[in-house]
C-alpha cells in the first residue's frame, strides 16, 4: 500500500466522514447533553466545593467520621501527653495553690526560688 | 508530517476551545464541547460497539468535565475530557466482560435465544443505498472494525493520537501511562491496521 502519510490520511479522513454523517436525532441528543453538562458547570462554584458535593452521602460520612475521629485522637493524644511547656504551666499552677493555702511568711515563699534551686543542687550533686 | 497533521488538528481544536478574553466560561465550554462531541462519540461507539451505551459516556465524560474542571484552563480540557472518557470505556469493557461471563455461566450453552429473535426474518423495506454509498460505507465499516479489534490501549493511542491530534504528553495524560507505553500501542496499532486493511485498501 501507500506511505504512511497517506495511509493514515485516509482513515482519518474516513473517520472525519462518519463523524460528519451522524443522524439528527444523535446530533440532538449530543447538544442536548451538552447544554445540560454546560448548564451544571455554572452552576458549580468551584473545583473543591463542586467535588464535595458530588460525593455520594456514604462517602461524605466517612469523610465526616474520619474528620471527627482524627479530632478526637488529637485532644486524647494532648491530654494524655501534654506538651512540657502545660507541664510547667501545671505545676506552677499547683505551687501557687500551696502557697495561698499555707500559712506560712511571705519572707519564706518570696526566697522560694533559692530554696528550690539548693534543693536541686542537692538531688543533683 | 503525522506530526504536522496532528498539529493542524489540535490547533483546530483548540481554536474552538479557545474564544478570547471576552468570552464567557460557559460559551468557551460550549464551544469547546461541540468541537469534540462528533469525534468522542464515534471514538466511543467504534470501541464499545455500541451507540447508545457510547452516547451515555459521553454525556458522562461532559458534565464530568463542567462540573469538576471547567474552572481549569482551557488547554487541560481537552486530555482532561479524554480522560474521563477514556476511563468511562475502559470501565464499560470491564463491566461488560463480568456480566457477559456470568451469563454464559448462568445461560450454559444454550442459543435459542439468538435464533428465535422474529427480527431476524423481518423485511427491510427503506431504499437501497447507490453503489458509491455502498463501497464507502463499507470501507468505514471495515476500518472501523480493524480499529474495534485493536486492543484497548492501542485503540486509544490511535484514536487520541491521530484523529484527536493530542501530543504524547497529552495522550499519555489522557491514557494515565507513560509516553513510552503510548508511543509503542500508537506503533503497533498502525502496523497491525495496516496489516488488516491491506485487502480493502489497495
Amino acid at each position: 500500500m501507500k506511505s504512511d502519510k497517506e495511509f493514515l490520511n485516509r482513515i482519518k479522513q474516513d473517520l472525519d466522514n462518519s463523524a460528519e454523517e451522524l443522524d439528527e436525532l444523535t446530533l440532538a441528543r449530543l447538544g442536548a447533553a451538552r447544554r445540560r453538562a454546560v448548564e451544571a458547570g455554572s452552576g458549580s462554584t468551584g473545583f473543591h466545593l463542586a467535588d464535595i458535593l458530588v460525593l455520594g452521602r456514604g462517602t461524605r460520612a466517612v469523610l465526616v467520621m474520619a474528620g471527627l475521629l482524627l479530632v478526637a485522637s488529637l485532644l486524647i493524644l494532648r491530654s494524655t501527653q501534654p506538651p512540657p511547656q502545660d507541664q510547667l504551666q501545671a505545676l506552677s499552677l499547683i505551687e501557687d495553690m500551696e502557697l495561698l493555702g499555707a500559712a506560712e511568711e511571705l519572707e519564706f515563699y518570696q526566697d522560694m526560688d533559692f530554696y528550690l534551686w539548693v534543693t536541686d543542687e542537692q538531688d543533683s550533686g | 508530517m503525522l506530526k504536522q497533521q496532528a498539529l493542524d488538528t489540535r490547533t483546530g481544536m483548540q481554536a474552538l476551545a479557545v474564544g478570547g478574553d471576552g468570552l464567557d466560561i460557559n460559551q468557551a465550554l460550549n464551544r469547546f464541547l461541540a468541537g469534540v462531541e462528533r469525534r468522542a462519540l464515534r471514538m466511543a461507539t467504534i470501541s464499545l460497539g455500541n451507540q447508545d451505551d457510547a452516547l451515555d459516556l459521553v454525556q458522562d465524560a461532559m458534565m464530568k468535565l463542567a462540573t469538576r474542571y471547567s474552572n481549569r484552563s482551557e488547554d487541560e480540557w481537552g486530555p482532561l475530557f479524554h480522560r474521563i472518557l477514556q476511563n468511562g470505556i475502559t470501565d464499560w469493557h470491564r463491566r461488560t466482560w463480568v456480566r457477559d461471563r456470568w451469563r454464559r455461566f448462568v445461560a450454559g450453552q444454550d442459543s435459542h435465544s439468538e435464533t428465535d429473535d422474529p427480527l431476524e426474518t423481518f423485511p427491510d423495506n427503506r431504499q437501497p443505498p447507490s453503489p458509491e454509498r455502498l463501497q464507502q460505507q463499507d470501507a468505514v465499516e471495515c476500518l472501523e472494525q480493524a480499529i474495534h479489534q485493536l486492543s484497548l490501549r492501542q485503540q486509544q493511542a490511535f484514536m487520541l493520537r491521530l484523529w484527536e491530534g493530542l501530543s504524547v504528553k497529552e495522550t499519555a495524560q489522557a491514557m494515565g501511562c507513560s509516553q513510552g507505553s503510548v508511543k509503542t500501542h500508537y506503533s503497533r496499532a498502525v502496523t497491525l491496521l495496516r496489516e488488516r486493511l491491506e485487502e480493502h485498501w489497495p
